[in-house]
Protein backbone atom coordinates (compact mmCIF):
# COMPACT_ATOMS: atom_id res chain seq x y z
CA UNK A 1 0.00 0.00 0.00
CA UNK A 2 1.12 3.55 -0.50
CA UNK A 3 3.68 4.75 1.97
CA UNK A 4 1.89 7.15 4.29
CA UNK A 5 3.87 10.39 4.73
CA UNK A 6 5.78 10.03 8.01
CA UNK A 7 4.03 12.16 10.66
CA UNK A 8 6.16 15.15 11.70
CA UNK A 9 8.55 14.14 14.52
CA UNK A 10 6.73 14.66 17.84
CA UNK A 11 8.92 17.11 19.66
CA UNK A 12 8.94 17.56 23.42
CA UNK A 13 6.70 20.56 22.79
CA UNK A 14 4.02 18.47 21.11
CA UNK A 15 4.00 16.08 24.05
CA UNK A 16 3.27 18.82 26.59
CA UNK A 17 -0.16 18.55 28.19
CA UNK A 18 -0.34 20.22 31.59
CA UNK A 19 2.06 22.99 32.59
CA UNK A 20 2.61 25.94 34.88
CA UNK A 21 4.26 29.18 33.80
CA UNK A 22 5.10 32.29 35.84
CA UNK A 23 5.92 35.66 34.36
CA UNK A 24 4.88 39.25 33.75
CA UNK A 25 2.36 40.78 31.41
CA UNK A 26 1.70 44.17 29.84
CA UNK A 27 -1.71 44.70 28.30
CA UNK A 28 -2.48 47.66 26.02
CA UNK A 29 -6.06 48.31 24.95
CA UNK A 30 -6.88 51.04 22.46
CA UNK A 31 -10.43 52.26 22.98
CA UNK A 32 -12.62 53.08 19.96
CA UNK A 33 -11.84 56.78 20.48
CA UNK A 34 -8.16 55.95 20.15
CA UNK A 35 -7.35 56.45 23.81
CA UNK A 36 -4.86 53.77 24.98
CA UNK A 37 -5.41 52.04 28.29
CA UNK A 38 -2.63 49.96 29.78
CA UNK A 39 -2.32 47.54 32.62
CA UNK A 40 0.31 45.09 33.73
CA UNK A 41 1.69 42.93 36.47
CA UNK A 42 2.61 39.35 37.24
CA UNK A 43 0.78 36.18 36.30
CA UNK A 44 1.05 32.60 37.57
CA UNK A 45 -0.67 30.20 35.18
CA UNK A 46 -1.59 26.56 35.83
CA UNK A 47 -2.98 24.68 32.86
CA UNK A 48 -4.07 21.27 34.12
CA UNK A 49 -6.90 18.72 33.90
CA UNK A 50 -8.50 20.54 30.99
CA UNK A 51 -8.79 23.81 32.91
CA UNK A 52 -6.82 26.92 33.80
CA UNK A 53 -6.08 28.64 37.09
CA UNK A 54 -4.51 32.07 36.64
CA UNK A 55 -3.36 34.31 39.47
CA UNK A 56 -2.96 37.95 38.42
CA UNK A 57 -0.81 40.10 40.68
CA UNK A 58 0.41 43.69 40.69
CA UNK A 59 3.94 44.31 39.39
CA UNK A 60 5.32 43.47 42.83
CA UNK A 61 3.56 40.16 43.13
CA UNK A 62 0.66 41.06 45.41
CA UNK A 63 -2.35 39.07 44.25
CA UNK A 64 -5.17 41.03 42.59
CA UNK A 65 -7.45 38.41 41.07
CA UNK A 66 -7.59 34.67 40.51
CA UNK A 67 -9.43 32.97 37.66
CA UNK A 68 -10.50 29.36 37.69
CA UNK A 69 -11.80 28.29 34.27
CA UNK A 70 -12.74 25.11 32.44
CA UNK A 71 -14.96 24.20 29.49
CA UNK A 72 -18.15 26.28 29.86
CA UNK A 73 -17.40 27.54 33.39
CA UNK A 74 -15.36 30.34 34.86
CA UNK A 75 -15.04 31.88 38.31
CA UNK A 76 -13.08 34.93 39.33
CA UNK A 77 -12.10 35.96 42.85
CA UNK A 78 -10.71 39.41 43.63
CA UNK A 79 -8.52 40.51 46.54
CA UNK A 80 -11.50 41.95 48.43
CA UNK A 81 -12.88 38.40 48.68
CA UNK A 82 -15.72 38.77 46.15
CA UNK A 83 -16.32 35.95 43.66
CA UNK A 84 -17.94 36.20 40.23
CA UNK A 85 -19.12 33.25 38.16
CA UNK A 86 -19.74 33.01 34.41
CA UNK A 87 -19.42 30.64 31.51
CA UNK A 88 -16.61 32.49 29.72
CA UNK A 89 -13.37 33.43 31.46
CA UNK A 90 -12.41 36.09 28.90
CA UNK A 91 -15.70 37.93 29.22
CA UNK A 92 -15.76 37.58 33.03
CA UNK A 93 -12.23 38.94 33.34
CA UNK A 94 -12.94 41.85 31.00
CA UNK A 95 -16.16 42.78 32.78
CA UNK A 96 -14.86 42.50 36.36
CA UNK A 97 -11.27 43.64 36.09
CA UNK A 98 -11.32 45.57 32.83
CA UNK A 99 -8.44 43.41 31.61
CA UNK A 100 -9.60 41.41 28.57
CA UNK A 101 -6.82 38.83 28.80
CA UNK A 102 -7.48 36.09 26.21
CA UNK A 103 -7.42 33.41 28.94
CA UNK A 104 -9.14 30.67 26.97
CA UNK A 105 -6.78 30.70 23.96
CA UNK A 106 -3.50 31.54 25.68
CA UNK A 107 -2.48 28.01 26.70
CA UNK A 108 -2.71 26.87 23.05
CA UNK A 109 -0.86 29.96 21.85
CA UNK A 110 1.90 29.42 24.42
CA UNK A 111 2.54 25.99 22.91
CA UNK A 112 2.13 27.15 19.29
CA UNK A 113 -1.08 25.26 18.61
CA UNK A 114 -3.31 27.30 16.28
CA UNK A 115 -7.06 26.73 16.25
CA UNK A 116 -8.71 25.24 13.15
CA UNK A 117 -8.10 27.59 10.24
CA UNK A 118 -5.12 29.20 11.95
CA UNK A 119 -1.55 29.19 10.61
CA UNK A 120 1.78 28.54 12.33
CA UNK A 121 5.16 29.66 11.02
CA UNK A 122 8.27 28.03 12.48
CA UNK A 123 11.82 29.29 13.02
CA UNK A 124 15.09 27.67 11.94
CA UNK A 125 14.92 25.29 14.92
CA UNK A 126 11.39 24.23 14.03
CA UNK A 127 9.88 26.15 16.92
CA UNK A 128 6.74 28.31 16.73
CA UNK A 129 7.77 31.75 15.45
CA UNK A 130 4.49 33.29 14.32
CA UNK A 131 0.89 32.12 14.75
CA UNK A 132 -2.20 33.69 13.30
CA UNK A 133 -5.81 32.76 13.98
CA UNK A 134 -9.17 34.56 14.17
CA UNK A 135 -7.84 38.10 14.08
CA UNK A 136 -4.88 37.46 16.39
CA UNK A 137 -1.18 37.62 15.46
CA UNK A 138 1.16 35.89 17.91
CA UNK A 139 4.94 36.25 17.90
CA UNK A 140 7.40 34.19 19.92
CA UNK A 141 10.96 34.73 21.22
CA UNK A 142 13.31 32.32 22.90
CA UNK A 143 16.35 32.65 25.13
CA UNK A 144 18.54 30.25 23.11
CA UNK A 145 18.62 27.94 20.09
CA UNK A 146 17.45 24.76 21.85
CA UNK A 147 14.74 23.24 19.59
CA UNK A 148 12.71 22.21 22.67
CA UNK A 149 12.94 25.67 24.24
CA UNK A 150 9.67 27.18 25.46
CA UNK A 151 9.17 30.86 24.70
CA UNK A 152 10.53 33.50 27.08
CA UNK A 153 8.51 36.19 25.34
CA UNK A 154 5.18 36.18 23.53
CA UNK A 155 3.32 39.07 21.95
CA UNK A 156 -0.36 38.69 21.02
CA UNK A 157 -1.76 41.41 18.78
CA UNK A 158 -5.55 41.41 18.50
CA UNK A 159 -8.08 44.00 17.44
CA UNK A 160 -7.22 47.12 19.46
CA UNK A 161 -5.49 44.94 22.05
CA UNK A 162 -1.81 44.03 22.50
CA UNK A 163 -0.61 41.61 25.14
CA UNK A 164 3.13 41.36 25.86
CA UNK A 165 4.26 38.44 28.02
CA UNK A 166 7.67 37.91 29.64
CA UNK A 167 7.64 34.25 30.59
CA UNK A 168 10.09 33.60 33.43
CA UNK A 169 9.72 29.99 34.59
CA UNK A 170 8.04 27.05 32.89
CA UNK A 171 7.25 23.74 34.46
CA UNK A 172 5.64 20.93 32.48
CA UNK A 173 3.52 18.68 34.67
CA UNK A 174 3.57 14.89 34.23
CA UNK B 1 8.81 44.47 72.74
CA UNK B 2 9.08 44.35 68.96
CA UNK B 3 6.61 47.23 68.52
CA UNK B 4 8.83 49.54 70.58
CA UNK B 5 11.86 48.37 68.62
CA UNK B 6 10.05 49.10 65.36
CA UNK B 7 8.90 52.51 66.60
CA UNK B 8 12.49 53.18 67.66
CA UNK B 9 13.71 52.26 64.19
CA UNK B 10 11.11 54.44 62.47
CA UNK B 11 11.63 57.39 64.80
CA UNK B 12 15.35 57.71 64.46
CA UNK B 13 15.68 56.65 60.81
CA UNK B 14 15.47 59.62 58.46
CA UNK B 15 17.08 57.67 55.63
CA UNK B 16 17.91 54.00 55.15
CA UNK B 17 19.80 51.85 52.67
CA UNK B 18 20.01 48.04 52.38
CA UNK B 19 20.31 45.13 50.00
CA UNK B 20 17.28 42.84 49.87
CA UNK B 21 16.54 39.26 48.97
CA UNK B 22 12.90 38.50 48.19
CA UNK B 23 10.99 35.25 47.70
CA UNK B 24 7.32 35.09 46.73
CA UNK B 25 5.90 31.77 47.89
CA UNK B 26 2.59 30.70 46.44
CA UNK B 27 -0.09 28.66 48.11
CA UNK B 28 0.56 25.61 45.98
CA UNK B 29 4.14 25.33 47.20
CA UNK B 30 5.54 25.93 43.71
CA UNK B 31 9.16 27.00 43.46
CA UNK B 32 9.32 30.48 45.01
CA UNK B 33 9.95 33.41 42.70
CA UNK B 34 13.22 34.81 44.05
CA UNK B 35 14.70 38.24 43.35
CA UNK B 36 17.29 40.52 44.86
CA UNK B 37 18.32 44.15 44.66
CA UNK B 38 18.74 47.33 46.64
CA UNK B 39 16.43 49.47 48.77
CA UNK B 40 16.83 53.15 49.67
CA UNK B 41 14.42 55.21 51.78
CA UNK B 42 14.36 58.96 52.46
CA UNK B 43 11.57 59.79 54.88
CA UNK B 44 8.97 61.03 54.61
CA UNK B 45 7.64 59.39 51.51
CA UNK B 46 10.66 58.77 49.27
CA UNK B 47 11.67 55.26 48.30
CA UNK B 48 13.72 53.37 45.71
CA UNK B 49 13.25 49.60 45.38
CA UNK B 50 15.46 48.29 42.58
CA UNK B 51 15.28 44.64 41.60
CA UNK B 52 18.53 43.62 39.90
CA UNK B 53 18.18 39.86 39.62
CA UNK B 54 16.74 37.84 37.91
CA UNK B 55 14.93 40.56 35.96
CA UNK B 56 15.35 44.34 36.17
CA UNK B 57 12.48 46.20 37.79
CA UNK B 58 12.41 49.59 39.50
CA UNK B 59 10.01 51.11 42.01
CA UNK B 60 10.51 54.81 42.80
CA UNK B 61 8.40 56.74 45.31
CA UNK B 62 9.08 60.42 44.77
CA UNK B 63 6.81 61.57 47.58
CA UNK B 64 3.78 62.16 45.34
CA UNK B 65 3.70 59.16 43.06
CA UNK B 66 4.92 55.58 43.00
CA UNK B 67 6.52 54.65 39.66
CA UNK B 68 7.03 51.00 38.70
CA UNK B 69 9.24 50.44 35.62
CA UNK B 70 9.54 47.10 33.83
CA UNK B 71 12.23 47.71 31.18
CA UNK B 72 11.79 44.29 29.52
CA UNK B 73 8.11 44.97 28.93
CA UNK B 74 8.77 48.68 28.25
CA UNK B 75 6.07 49.52 30.73
CA UNK B 76 5.76 52.13 33.49
CA UNK B 77 2.97 51.96 36.05
CA UNK B 78 2.36 55.12 38.08
CA UNK B 79 -0.06 55.64 40.94
CA UNK B 80 -0.63 58.16 43.68
CA UNK B 81 1.56 57.48 46.71
CA UNK B 82 -1.38 57.87 49.09
CA UNK B 83 -2.45 54.23 49.05
CA UNK B 84 -1.49 52.40 52.25
CA UNK B 85 0.91 50.07 50.49
CA UNK B 86 1.75 52.14 47.45
CA UNK B 87 2.51 48.89 45.68
CA UNK B 88 5.59 47.97 47.72
CA UNK B 89 6.00 46.62 51.23
CA UNK B 90 8.88 49.06 51.70
CA UNK B 91 6.48 51.94 51.09
CA UNK B 92 5.14 51.24 54.59
CA UNK B 93 8.41 52.38 56.02
CA UNK B 94 8.89 55.39 53.82
CA UNK B 95 5.73 57.11 54.97
CA UNK B 96 5.67 59.70 57.78
CA UNK B 97 3.58 57.46 60.04
CA UNK B 98 2.10 55.27 57.31
CA UNK B 99 2.35 52.23 59.50
CA UNK B 100 0.58 53.51 62.58
CA UNK B 101 -2.06 55.40 60.63
CA UNK B 102 -3.11 52.51 58.39
CA UNK B 103 -2.29 49.43 60.44
CA UNK B 104 -3.09 47.88 63.78
CA UNK B 105 0.17 46.64 65.32
CA UNK B 106 0.44 43.51 67.41
CA UNK B 107 3.36 41.72 69.10
CA UNK B 108 3.94 38.46 67.23
CA UNK B 109 6.65 36.83 69.34
CA UNK B 110 10.15 35.58 68.54
CA UNK B 111 11.09 33.49 65.49
CA UNK B 112 14.28 32.99 63.44
CA UNK B 113 16.16 35.05 66.02
CA UNK B 114 13.99 38.11 65.40
CA UNK B 115 11.26 39.85 67.37
CA UNK B 116 8.20 40.15 65.15
CA UNK B 117 5.48 42.77 64.78
CA UNK B 118 2.27 41.90 62.97
CA UNK B 119 0.58 44.78 61.14
CA UNK B 120 -3.01 44.27 60.02
CA UNK B 121 -4.48 46.90 57.67
CA UNK B 122 -7.25 48.93 59.29
CA UNK B 123 -8.98 49.26 55.91
CA UNK B 124 -10.54 45.95 54.95
CA UNK B 125 -9.94 45.97 51.20
CA UNK B 126 -6.32 47.08 51.26
CA UNK B 127 -5.56 44.19 48.94
CA UNK B 128 -3.55 42.13 51.40
CA UNK B 129 -4.08 40.34 54.66
CA UNK B 130 -1.17 41.38 56.89
CA UNK B 131 2.49 42.37 57.05
CA UNK B 132 5.00 41.01 59.55
CA UNK B 133 8.19 42.88 60.36
CA UNK B 134 11.19 41.18 62.01
CA UNK B 135 13.41 43.26 64.29
CA UNK B 136 16.84 42.62 65.82
CA UNK B 137 17.21 45.36 68.40
CA UNK B 138 16.44 48.57 66.54
CA UNK B 139 17.50 47.03 63.24
CA UNK B 140 14.81 45.97 60.80
CA UNK B 141 15.90 42.63 59.36
CA UNK B 142 12.89 41.09 57.60
CA UNK B 143 9.39 41.72 56.25
CA UNK B 144 6.67 39.26 55.26
CA UNK B 145 3.63 40.28 53.24
CA UNK B 146 0.62 37.95 53.13
CA UNK B 147 -1.75 38.70 50.27
CA UNK B 148 -5.34 37.49 50.00
CA UNK B 149 -4.47 34.57 47.71
CA UNK B 150 -2.26 32.59 50.03
CA UNK B 151 0.91 34.09 48.62
CA UNK B 152 3.58 35.30 51.01
CA UNK B 153 6.36 37.71 50.00
CA UNK B 154 9.40 37.17 52.24
CA UNK B 155 11.97 39.97 52.24
CA UNK B 156 15.34 39.78 54.01
CA UNK B 157 17.27 43.00 54.51
CA UNK B 158 21.05 42.75 54.46
CA UNK B 159 23.82 45.28 55.12
CA UNK B 160 21.27 47.80 56.36
CA UNK B 161 22.60 51.34 56.96
CA UNK B 162 20.65 53.89 58.97
CA UNK B 163 20.76 57.58 58.10
CA UNK B 164 23.25 57.42 55.22
CA UNK B 165 23.55 60.42 52.87
CA UNK B 166 21.45 59.58 49.79
CA UNK B 167 21.51 61.46 46.45
CA UNK B 168 18.17 63.15 45.70
CA UNK B 169 18.26 61.79 42.15
CA UNK B 170 17.68 58.29 43.55
CA UNK B 171 14.11 59.30 44.26
CA UNK B 172 13.23 60.82 40.91
CA UNK B 173 11.95 58.93 37.87
CA UNK B 174 11.39 59.96 34.26
CA UNK B 175 9.73 57.37 31.99
CA UNK B 176 12.09 56.44 29.14
CA UNK B 177 10.94 57.38 25.64
CA UNK B 178 8.78 54.74 24.00
CA UNK B 179 7.55 53.07 27.19
CA UNK B 180 3.85 52.65 27.84
CA UNK B 181 2.84 54.65 30.88
CA UNK B 182 -0.17 53.41 32.83
CA UNK B 183 -1.90 55.00 35.64
CA UNK B 184 -3.66 57.88 37.25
Amino acid sequence: CAQLPAPPPTTARDAIGDFTVDGRFALKITAIDGRAENSGGRLSWTHANGGDRVLLANPLGIGIAEIDAGPGRASLRTSDGKTWVGDDADRLLAEVTGQPLPVSRLPAWLLGRPAAGGQLGRDAQGRPAHLSEAGWQIDYAYADDNPDALPTRLTAQGERIELRLRLETWKTLP
Amino acid sequence: GAIDQLRGFLNDTRSYKADFEQAVIGRNGRKPQESSGTLAIQRPGKLRWEVVKPYPQLVVGDGEKIWIHDPELQQVTVRKAGQALGGSPAALLAGSNELERNFTLREAGEADGLAWVEAVPKVADSGFEKVRIGMAGREMKAMELHDNFGQTTHIRLLRGERNPALAAGLFRFKPPAGSDVIGE
